[in-house]
């Protein structure tokens, strides 16, 4: 009878829950825009669609092309395609609708588009539109397929000093080969370098002499400009570079290299450069300004962030990482917390997951499960050293099911923990279904590795989840004694239950562990002869994975209010006195 | 002696009245030479009507981006969730639970184009009027012939063209038939992580913030979430502090079991 109540239970849930959704599409109306301003959205109750609008009984998926199927909406104009958009919205809005999914849709294609020294990963006609928005050519890369090796593939063209003499003055530019010669050429137009250098007058290139060195700097002594070495650094790219006495671009700032004629006359690479091989991308190093981003430092004022001075200039390669109560962590590094007091475990009632990043020095946070109840959780991991985080779906829906523990801990699959000690799942006979290697009968428990949470207040006004799934738990323990019959020695007292539990013990021949107080491995115990105790942890861990189940505290520290037994998920236990009182009427 | 000492201070009295009128005219000449450059010092923009209108319209184009660059991209979202006191307008959405979100706003940079330019549009109307009064009162003949307004959301800057045909006339004729607004905000870029967290959101129900960061280093990307699932994301230029929030709704699973 029992076990077949708890069959049942499984049955009535997956039958509810199919049910919920078979009825749900029953009772479906498409609303091309509901009441709420939102397009293309399913309704129970046809009143909840804008009347305005159209409306159709059925799922929004299966109303056709006219209304609020799913298809791509392209801005020819723009080049930009949006999958999953329904014609309607796509259409409202001036857009045009495919009845097709953006990867079968030419026009959508993405590719890597080079815009000068930068990259963007776009569609052809939007590579073609920004292109002439820059002035350049259109230099699309329909091969490169994804957006890090578009960017990866971005080419600097090659840099060297600009000369620009103009009356016996020679001035620089620090550029590329392509802006020098033109510089002759937009001077004439006004808001040049040679505006800057001559006074703004108006330049004429045929009198301006404009001469390109390929990877000098402007501070070359041999070229002869204004510019010369000085002390003053910037942040470039992300690192901390000298500058000349023009203003114009050096090396990366070394600071022993500050008297280094060849250092201020040749473009050095950044792995010629100071400290490229250290890994810690020389953070707060007094000399070096070879920061490096992915390895967690950046360029930055050393008077903004109140960082140890560097021997020259205003810039240091500053540390990005974090500070998390009293931990360290480093740039681009994620964990995982919870919201549950300290000391407490988690996945109790009230748990939230929440995914923290450090990046910028800046510490972020994803909420994982934030209003679905642990049915998202925050897993993390390290690798040689280095944490990382991921929000995941809490994949425990399947875990009671599971017999085996490969199947049980098979986390490609689900997330669930084996709980020896007790079995939840029964066939119809009460025998457990749980299976060790051997394929032998044993008693152990699937049940969710992170227990997830459900709205257990609404279980009586809603008839919903909160009984139903706890009472998964529930089970009764039938202890099993050979008592000797016409025995009347036994101190009985049924209207106080006070008995003899040493007497009790010894006659026990069955599910002895689950007598109150029962010690474990008394001599005729044939089978479930473990400690109570360690039945009662064992159920009451069972009853507590399932969800919000039992009377337990909450993550706020705050204890349960329901009875400690009935909630402790502990079950009802046949009155052992009362049959042997039963017992002995009989027999006499 | 002392009619000899007044001799000499009438003489010095004669050369100082000498140099002051020399200077006058010197004055008088450098005014008629150089009036029109002097004016527009005097008067900045009253003989440059591009800079008029820019200064007249950049402050309100600046309050507009801000506004609907926390809601969402509209003016006066529709469909929003209300996050921090601001009406967040849903960029997806999908009021089932295990769904992915349907778009609501396919077509965001055009979307955000119109609204800019029909916030704006009043003020245009105000500043243009400014503008002829301005020169009337100058003295100006002024012929204004209204047309259209574009805005346009462009890498680094937002570009709003006036293609009016406004003609001067003292005189000379001088005829203007474009003006153009530069806005430096670079709602471009935020615009596009946005589109592009629109389509995971649409075909995955999620998004991972920290790729953006790792790509886009000046850039962070926070994901809140409210208690129906619903996730506002926020788009912050870290060197500017300009920013970009929207909405989504998307594969939300329900608590626990699935019952309710």
């Amino acid at each position: 009878m029992t076990n077949k109540k708890l069959i049942f239970g499984i049955v009535l849930l997956a039958s509810v829950l199919l049910f919920g959704i078979v009825s749900a599409q029953e009772r479906t109306y498409c609303c091309e825009k509901n009441l709420d301003g939102a397009w293309c959205q399913n309704e129970i109750f046809i009143d909840d669609c804008n009347t305005a609008y159209k409306t159709a009984p059925t799922h929004c998926d299966s109303t056709g092309e006219d209304f609020c199927k799913r298809g791509t909406c392209i801005d020819g104009q723009e080049g930009i395609c949006s999958p999953n958009t329904p014609r309607s919205i796509c259409e409202s809005e001036g857009g045009y609708w495919e009845n097709k999914p953006i990867e079968e849709i030419g026009q959508c294609q993405l590719g890597c588009c080079f815009l000068g020294e930068s990259t963007s990963f776009i569609t052809q006609t939007r590579c073609t539109t920004l292109s002439a928005l820059f002035g350049l050519e259109t230099n699309f890369r329909g091969d490169i397929q994804n957006q890090i090796q578009c960017i990866v593939s971005a080419t600097s063209d090659a840099k060297g000093a600009c000369v620009i003499e103009k009356d016996y003055v020679r001035a620089c530019e620090f550029t590329t080969k392509e802006k020098c010669q033109n510089l002759g050429t937009s001077s004439s137009e006004g808001g040049g370098i040679l505006d800057n250098l001559f006074g703004g007058e108006e330049s004429d290139p045929d009198i301006a002499d404009v001469t390109f060195h390929e990877g000098y700097l402007c501070s070359a002594e041999s070229l002869g400009t204004l510019c010369g070495p000085s002390k003053k650094t910037i942040c470039h790219n992300e690192k901390v570079y000298f500058i000349d006495t023009c203003g114009e671009l050096a090396n990366i700032y070394d600071s022993s290299k500050i008297d280094d004629q060849s250092y201020w006359t040749y473009i050095k690479d950044v792995d010629e450069s100071c400290g490229y091989t250290i890994l810690d991308g020389n953070k707060n190093s007094k000399t070096c300004g070879n920061c490096d981003y992915y390895a967690g430092s950046t360029c930055e004022s050393y008077r903004e962030e109140n960082n140890v001075a560097p021997r020259y200039g205003d810039y240091i390669c500053g540390d990005l990482s974090c500070k998390y109560e009293l931990e360290t962590y480093e740039h681009g590094e994620m964990w995982c917390v919870t919201n549950t007091k300290e000391g407490l475990d988690e996945n109790l009632p009230g748990t939230e997951h929440y995914k923290l990043n450090c990046y910028n020095g800046e510490v972020t946070y994803d909420e994982c499960s934030r209003g679905e109840s642990r049915s998202k959780i925050c897993l993390s991991s390290e690798v040689n050293g280095f944490r990382t985080a991921q929000c995941t779906v809490n994949a425990w829906q399947d875990c009671v099911g599971q017999i085996t523990e490969e199947d049980c801990l098979d986390e490609e699959q689900r997330y669930c923990k084996w709980i020896p000690g007790h079995s939840i799942l029964k066939d119809e006979d009460g025998q457990s279904k749980a299976r060790n290697e051997d394929d032998d009968v044993i008693e152990a428990s699937c049940v969710p590795k992170y227990s997830p949470g459900f709205n257990f207040w609404n279980v009586d006004s809603e008839g919903s989840s909160g009984g139903e799934v706890c009472g998964l738990a529930n089970d009764f323990c039938i202890a099993e004694f050979e008592i000797p019959v016409g025995r009347r020695k036994v101190k009985i007292d049924p209207e106080h239950e006070a008995y003899d539990e040493s007497l009790r013990n010894k006659w026990c021949v069955k599910n002895c562990e689950c007598l109150e107080n029962y010690p474990g491995g008394t001599k005729k115990c044939e089978s479930g002869c473990g400690s109570y105790e360690d039945w009662l942890q064992s159920m009451v861990s069972i009853c507590s994975s399932l969800g919000d189940c039992g009377n337990t505290l909450n993550a706020f520290g705050k204890e349960g209010y329901f009875d400690s037994k009935d909630d402790r998920g502990v079950f009802i236990v046949e009155k052992f006195w009362k049959k042997v009182k039963d017992l002995e009427e009989e027999y006499n | 002696m002392i009619k000899r000492v007044k001799e000499v201070n009438k003489k010095g009295q004669v050369t100082i009245f000498i140099i002051i009128g020399i200077a006058i005219i010197a004055i008088g000449i450098l005014i008629y030479s150089f009036y029109p450059q002097i004016q527009s010092l005097i008067k900045p923009g009253s003989k440059n009507p591009t800079a008029f209108m820019q200064s007249c319209l950049e402050d309100k184009i600046e309050e507009t981006v801000e506004i609907l660059s926390l809601q969402g991209g509209s003016i006066n979202p529709e469909h929003f969730i209300l996050y921090d006191n601001e009406e967040v307008e849903y960029l997806c959405y999908t009021n089932a639970y295990y769904e992915t979100c349907v778009v609501q706003q396919p077509m965001l940079k055009s979307h955000i184009e119109t609204e800019i330019k029909n916030e704006i549009q009043t003020e245009i109307d105000a500043c243009f009027t400014d503008l002829k009064e301005s020169y009337e009162d100058q003295g100006y003949d002024v012929s204004l012939t209204r047309g259209n307004t574009t805005v346009e959301l462009l890498p680094e800057k937002i570009m709003t063209t006036l293609t009016h045909e406004l003609a001067l006339t003292r005189g000379d004729t001088e005829r203007y038939e474009t003006f153009r607004i530069v806005l430096n905000n670079n709602l471009y870029e935020l615009v596009n992580i946005a589109r592009n967290i629109i389509t995971w959101e649409t075909s995955y129900g999620d998004s991972e913030t920290t790729i953006y960061m790792d790509l886009y280093h000046h850039l962070k990307v926070e994901k809140h979430k409210s208690d129906d699932g619903s996730k506002i994301y926020i788009v912050t230029n870290r060197n500017t502090e300009d920013k970009f929030q929207f909405a989504s709704r998307s594969v939300v699973w329900p608590p626990g079991y699935g019952l309710e």
